[in-house]
């Protein structure tokens, strides 16, 4: 199809979608999905290897995947501008990649989740929050939204939601996106597939059942609203002049209100709605994440200043709420203690080290997933900075704002180091500018094909990367697998220590991946040796932490093996070794879980544990 | 000393509360006012609103030098 026929229809008009019947093109994507589905119901988990999901991935799978993006890519080239079907195939590609893990898997993956239904839990048993626990609680707006939902859900805990979660977010994300994405790309082929370059190249998994996941449907809401519902403020006739270009670039002028910075729609108690919704989702945002604010903060400052769109008042009650609510409500968090929040500042070379370098200390098996991601993340900047390219040269006009939105979230690498995830968490905020960008040269690649190879050419070329895209992102999305994989008999083994253990007892684990602190959060006191010990447990560190109970599962030792570099020898020697000689005994030994401890019943005495 | 900095912390933030509703409402009815294409505050309306500002960021800075090292 000739490019000029994808250009974007005149503001308030719809371009009239075309309607045909279901053909071969649906054929190929059904009988993708139906061979994906067979494909997942092989699955061995047990035979998971260092490399995660895709190690596990039937080769019938495969093919099903090769069909659904064959046939997506097929829709793009052909006929981007139908009604449904593009976003029917974003959504397949969703449910089949992001839905992955919720449906292969019978519990939620990510081991911090599980923390976060502690914390829900105490506010559903105590009514209040959990003051100078942890700093998560400082920002308590999900975690109380969600005690809600549980309570008139008729649960006595969150656990329910855990495994879900990444597919309804990831599926949420897709409508503030697909309102993003019609605004700032230049054509319907180029939003589609910026879609799916969003979707491919989400491997930051931040997505599990946790604030900035929730927040996020906030942060692209703002932007999406912001950006479909505002034009460009057009400059007054009288600064044409020479004389007022000169002040056009003075910092005076870049700073001064904008008055015709008003929403671009007809009735004005819209635009007043408008606002004050935007105010209440900022709102919900500052009181949930403690990043994300910021993070927005940041774009709307570039959309105010390079995409003259939003007014400097609406930034400055976003500023006043995060600075407010910071200052107010989470005193907790850096009373005494200040360096927390600006000890990082201008320390990138910190943050580089605590995001980059310390997590590529890993076993080899687990090298590729680590050293993949970096790799992964490279190639997407690489191609979006070849779509700016192509977006300046094809006189696309917002090739500049949408640049600068990709870029800005990157200061927050100089701000903090954010306990060494400053860099996935930056990559997760300038994402969908940089899937605009990066999908211009698959788009290029589709509508030119008589300047670089011919069509049919051209769409498996297209349809070759994304599917490596789609690869890619299992290897680094599912990587940490092994160690994430949560099963019935972990959980159980935990729920049984908590409910034999004595208030105020030490539960000591190996690493924090595995299923624990889900409930009762304030009773026991936990340790990880990990982090205490800065390696394997010896006697002397077993003395020092002096726990009452000690969980060792199946995920804690993959952990312990693929990301702490030990060896099976290593975790072996403790557990058959060092923890009898410091008189533990095992007090409950299930199919993935044995649990130690000095004194107490066993769970032969209890009947519980499996 | 500690009830000197319990005392410091709940003055400045049930004051500061106040001053950063105060500022909130300020700046939402002045971009509402935007979006119905009426004129901004008057000289009287700008001051009140640039003393809230200062207030309030004073009153931010001074909690955190305060109360962040625990003074």
């Amino acid at each position: 199809m000739a490019s000029d026929t994808l250009t974007r229809p005149a503001r308030g008009t719809r371009p009239v979608a075309s309607r045909r019947p279901v053909g071969t093109i649906d054929l190929i994507g059904l009988v993708g999905l139906g061979c994906w589905a067979y494909g997942l119901s092989a699955i061995e988990l047990g035979h998971m290897g260092s490399t995660g999901l895709i190690s596990v991935l039937p080769g019938v799978g495969l093919i099903g995947l090769v069909l659904v993006v064959s046939a997506f890519v097929l829709q793009l080239a052909t006929d981007p501008q139908d009604r449904w079907r593009p976003a029917l195939y974003l959504v397949v590609l969703v449910v089949m990649l992001d839905g992955l893990p919720c449906i292969v898997e019978s519990s939620g993956d990510v081991p911090t989740g599980y923390i976060h239904v502690g914390f829900i839990g105490y506010i559903l048993d105590h009514g209040r929050l959990l003051e100078n626990y942890d700093a998560r609680f400082s920002w308590p707006g999900m975690f109380a939204w969600s005690a809600l939902a549980t309570v008139t859900g008729g649960r006595s805990n969150a656990l329910v939601y855990l495994r879900w979660t990444p597919l309804a977010l990831d599926l949420a994300y897709l409508l503030p996106l697909r309102l993003l994405l019609r605004r700032c790309c230049p054509n319907p082929r180029t939003a589609w597939m910026a879609a799916a370059v969003f979707v491919l190249t989400n491997w930051v998994q931040q997505d599990y059942f946790s604030p900035q996941g929730f927040a996020y449907v906030g942060y692209l809401s703002v932007l999406a609203v912001l950006l479909a519902c505002t034009s460009p403020r057009r400059r007054p006739a009288t600064l044409d002049s020479p004389v007022a270009a000169a002040d056009r670039r003075s910092l005076r002028r870049l700073l001064a209100p904008a008055p015709s910075t008003v929403l671009d729609l007809r009735d004005p108690r819209s635009r007043v709605a408008v606002i004050v919704l935007l105010v209440v989702v900022m709102g919900a945002a500052v009181t949930s994440h403690e990043l994300t604010p910021y993070a927005l903060v940041i774009e709307l400052a570039v959309l105010a200043i390079v995409g003259r769109r939003v007014s400097f008042t609406l930034i400055a009650v976003l500023v006043v709420l995060s600075l407010g609510y910071l200052s107010f409500g989470a005193e907790n968090f850096w009373a005494n203690h200040l360096s927390t929040i600006f000890g990082g500042v201008g320390h990138v070379g910190g943050s580089v080290s605590s995001g980059l370098v310390s997590r590529t200390h890993v076993s080899a098996g687990h090298q590729l997933v680590v050293e993949g991601r970096l790799v992964y993340t490279a190639i997407l900047l690489g191609a979006a900075a070849a779509g700016a390219l192509i977006g300046r040269s094809s006189g696309w006009a917002d090739w500049k704002l949408v640049s600068a939105l990709a870029v800005a979230p990157w200061v927050l690498v100089g701000l903090q180091s954010y306990g060494g995830e400053v860099f996935i968490r930056s990559l997760f905020f300038s994402l969908p500018f940089l899937a605009i960008l990066a999908a211009e040269p698959l788009v290029w690649i589709l509508e030119r094909p008589r300047i670089a190879v011919g069509s049919a050419v051209a769409t498996i070329t297209v349809a070759a990367l994304v599917l490596a895209a789609s690869l890619a992102l299992i290897v680094t999305r599912y990587g940490n697998e092994p160690f994430y994989l949560t099963t019935p008999t972990e959980i159980a083994a935990v729920r049984w220590v908590d409910q034999n253990a004595a208030p105020g007892a030490t539960i000591a684990v190996l690493n924090q991946n595995l299923p624990w602190r889900f409930e009762d959060i304030d009773r026991y006191t936990f340790v990880s040796y990990q982090a205490k010990c800065q390696g394997l447990p010896g006697a002397s560190c077993l003395q020092h932490v002096d726990a009452d109970y000690v969980i060792m599962t199946e995920s804690e030792t993959e952990d312990a093996e693929l990301e702490g570099g030990f060896s099976t020898a290593d975790v072996e020697r403790l557990v058959t070794a060092t923890l009898p000689d410091a008189g533990y005994r095992v007090v409950l030994h299930n199919a993935d879980t044995e649990v130690f401890a000095r004194s107490g019943p066993s769970a032969a005495a209890t009947g519980g544990g499996q | 000393v500690i009830a000197a900095t319990h005392t410091f912390s709940a003055v400045t933030t049930v004051g500061g509360t106040l001053v950063m509703l105060g500022l909130l409402g300020a700046l939402v009815v002045a971009e509402g006012r935007r979006q119905h294409r009426l004129p901004g505050y008057g000289q009287a309306g700008r001051s009140v609103v640039a003393l809230l500002t200062v207030v309030f960021a004073a009153d931010v800075v001074l909690r955190f030098v305060v109360l962040g090292h625990g003074l």
